[in-house]
């Protein structure tokens, strides 16, 4: 997994943020990898590891947090039905991502417009004679090009549930990505849902439903997880930098002001794994996770903004300079600290 | 591997023991903290029909995730009481006397064996810094001891305790250098000063030690070097953050109880739009405690497996530090000019953690010894 983020994907991470494209050949061979394969092996009772899913997207985020939404973004559909989906749900995403070519897909929480609330969401699912007819907007889409299909949150008689949609659906919209501050590489773009009639059997858990708070507690931790690689990413890179960069005639490092806030950095970034992880296991558990990963990813998007924010400090002029990564990693960090949706664990 | 964050059973059942004393010891924090030249005494009159949940953990031991780890979760909860139930059945307290045991030579080990040795290294010119310490022990060759003279302050159990262990430089024919001395209270010589007038934590046994042509036996002087003596602060560090913790759990707790009752909804589930302001506060709150204990956790988790370690434990006290302040400044922020009342313990638990960032080793000391390992500087190179 280390070995992945060092040799190709932090390479790439600048081309794709310049490019707003995420190379094919970078997502196929990270689909060979077979981190979205392994959620699908589950021998009866044993799922595989939430702590797992924490470490991978907290490894491909420090080699670049577009790459790691990616494929967190499959990451989390396939868990969610693995996790809530009826037997038939399952067997069909069993069946659908084993095979060898990457196949993009997404939980879709979040709505376009600004200060939007997760809790409250305004897309909706009217029951009918065949099954659902969804309206609505979906935010944040990644991978427009190659997804082939979502979860979409919606509210169904005054609950909110998940609705497997496909791309092909007729109703289904999707409007180009104007662009984001971070995360680039995904070209996030804005889903409309008019009308959009599904069957019944697209409804996770089928008659039953689901508990969607575990999805966006899923979310969250994913979310943290990534801002963890990605906060561990500024601190090497500052570190290595203050070691080397000599000011008024000592190693900027051996000043402390700058060496306490390295230190704090250390400090952090453990700590963060650790909320993540805590999380996690909760959720493994099946218990509820809603307060675990509300906190997680409240410190971990305090604390990850911070860092990226004095890491571009402690560069001085050549932290504003786009050859130098942590100006990127600064807007990443925004960007994806506000997310709450589209990776999970 | 599994990664568990969870209290075992037996552990469960530990916190649950020392959570209810802790609540009768509550009942007594109050007149203890506006009389702090009165003692706290061995035992609270209730506690007579409690167990003894020390005595209890032995019995578990095997039970927990190992001592350290068991130790620090009763341990937490004890505090949170104000005063001790029981005073110092928590021996771990004692560093002086763990000092001991690890130092030692056999004839000293024998000769303090039970006995609570309190540490007495600040001086009222050094206390970060060590090589400040002016307290010095002379070797009398004619009589075959030392002459020990030196004032120490802030002194931890300066009344409770049976000896303290004295950080003083020694002069011993042509030697000279730093070391520790065992003084036995009833020395000639030795003296306690009054109990501190403190902003906090004002049950907690400090005061001033001074130290008069004190004559001490030779045995007195422990052979450790600095490095070794200095390792102690590897376990009493995560024990200060247990400390500060402690008090910043027991302000949320409160102020959670206080905003719940004024119809506050703390939705955990909502994204930050969809709550209050107070609600989005005291949820930043208990996010950098969280954090906070997870690394104490994790410091002694360390402990348990792997031995005590400097940089776990100066991450672990850093981050407690300012958390413990930050996080009960805050809760009196958000329950209003109420929450400064002496009505209730809030502001006393304001006052009380505000020196877990200070004892122990500052925060600045603990993240100079965190960057001075992980960038690879002495420290000539990072003072």
């Amino acid at each position: 997994m280390q070995a992945i983020a060092v040799d190709f994907v932090r390479p790439a991470a600048s081309a794709i943020d310049r490019s707003a494209r995420i190379p094919a050949e970078l997502l196929a061979q990270l689909w060979r990898a077979g981190f979205v394969q392994g959620i699908l092996e589950t021998e009866p009772g044993v799922a595989r590891s939430r702590i797992l899913s924490c470490i991978l997207l907290e490894e491909l985020a420090w080699g670049d947090s577009a790459v790691a939404t990616a494929i967190g973004a499959t990451m989390s559909y396939v868990q969610a039905v693995m996790d809530h989906g009826t037997a038939e749900q399952k067997q069909d995403v069993q069946r659908s991502f084993a095979g060898a070519d990457f196949r993009g897909a997404a939980v879709l929480i979040h709505e376009p417009g600004f200060a939007g609330n997760v809790g409250q969401l305004t897309t909706v699912a009217e029951p009918d004679d065949s099954g659902y007819l969804i309206r609505g907007a979906k935010a944040y889409v990644p991978l427009a090009g190659h997804c082939q299909e979502w979860l979409v949150l919606a509210r169904c008689n005054g609950r909110p549930e998940a609705f497997m949609v496909s791309a092909d659906c007729p109703g289904v919209r999707l409007e180009p990505a104007a662009g984001t501050l971070g995360l680039k590489g995904l070209s996030l773009a804005t889903l409309h849902l008019d009308q959009v009639a599904v069957a019944r059997g697209a409804r996770l858990g089928g008659a039953a439903g689901c508990d969607t708070s575990r999805l966006i507690a899923s979310a969250r931790l994913g979310i943290s997880a990534m801002l963890t690689g990605l906060s561990r990413a500024v601190f090497e890179h500052i570190t290595a930098y203050s070691k080397e960069r000599v000011a008024h005639g000592t190693a900027l490092a051996r000043k402390q002001s700058v060496a306490f806030r390295l230190a704090d950095m250390f400090i952090d970034i453990p700590s963060m794994r650790w909320m993540c992880w805590r999380g996690a296991a909760t959720l493994g558990r099946n218990e509820d996770a809603r307060r675990a990963a509300r906190l997680a990813h409240i410190h971990c998007a305090d604390r990850s903004m911070w860092i990226a924010d004095e890491g571009v400090q402690l560069m001085g002029g050549h932290g504003y300079i786009r050859s130098n990564p942590v100006e990127r990693w600064y807007r990443d960090a925004r960007t994806l600290s506000l997310l709450e949706g589209l990776t999970g664990v | 591997m599994t990664v568990n964050f969870d209290p075992t059973d037996a552990e469960r059942e530990l916190v649950q023991m020392a959570r209810a004393q802790a609540r009768i010891a509550q009942r007594y924090a109050r007149h203890f903290d506006r009389h702090h030249d009165e003692r706290v005494p061995d035992e609270l009159p209730e506690a007579r029909d409690h167990p003894n949940v020390r005595a209890r953990m032995k019995e578990l031991m095997h039970e927990t995730s190992g001592a350290p780890i068991a130790d620090i979760l009763v341990y937490m909860e004890e505090i949170a009481g104000g005063v001790p139930f029981r005073a110092n059945s928590n021996e771990s307290v004692f560093l002086g006397s763990r000092l001991v045991q690890v130092l030692g030579s056999s004839e000293q080990r024998v000769r303090w064996a039970g006995k609570r040795i309190a540490i007495a290294l600040t001086e009222p010119g050094a206390g970060s810094d060590p090589s400040m310490i002016r307290a010095t022990a002379v070797f009398d060759d004619a009589n075959q001891q030392w002459v020990l003279n030196g004032e120490k302050i802030f002194i931890s159990l300066a009344n409770t305790c049976d000896a303290a262990m004295v950080f003083a430089r020694f002069v011993r024919g042509d030697q000279k250098g730093m070391s520790i001395f065992v003084v036995e209270k009833g020395t000639a010589g030795f003296e306690v000063g009054r109990q501190l007038d403190k902003l906090g934590q004002r049950a907690w046994d400090t005061a001033d030690l001074s130290f008069r042509n004190c004559r001490l036996p030779a045995l007195s002087k422990l052979d450790g070097n600095m490095k070794d003596t200095l390792a102690i602060f590897n376990a009493s560090r995560p024990l200060v953050a247990a400390i500060g913790l402690a008090y910043a759990r027991s302000a949320l707790n409160f102020t959670r109880a206080q905003l719940l009752e004024k119809g506050h909804v703390l939705d955990y589930e909502a994204g930050a739009s969809g709550l209050s302001a107070l609600a989005e506060r005291f949820m930043r709150a208990e996010a950098s405690f969280e954090a906070a204990y997870l690394t104490l956790l994790h410091a002694k988790w360390h402990e348990a497996t792997r031995g005590a370690d400097k940089i776990e434990a100066a991450m672990t006290k850093a981050n407690a530090g300012v958390v413990a302040r930050r996080v009960t400044q805050e809760c009196i922020a958000l329950l209003g000019a109420e929450g400064a009342s002496e009505e209730h313990l809030l502001e006393m638990w304001f006052r009380d953690s505000r020196v877990c960032d200070i004892y122990e080793g500052p925060g600045e000391i603990n993240r100079l010894i965190i960057a001075r390992e992980m960038l690879h500087y002495s420290a000539g190179e990072l003072s």
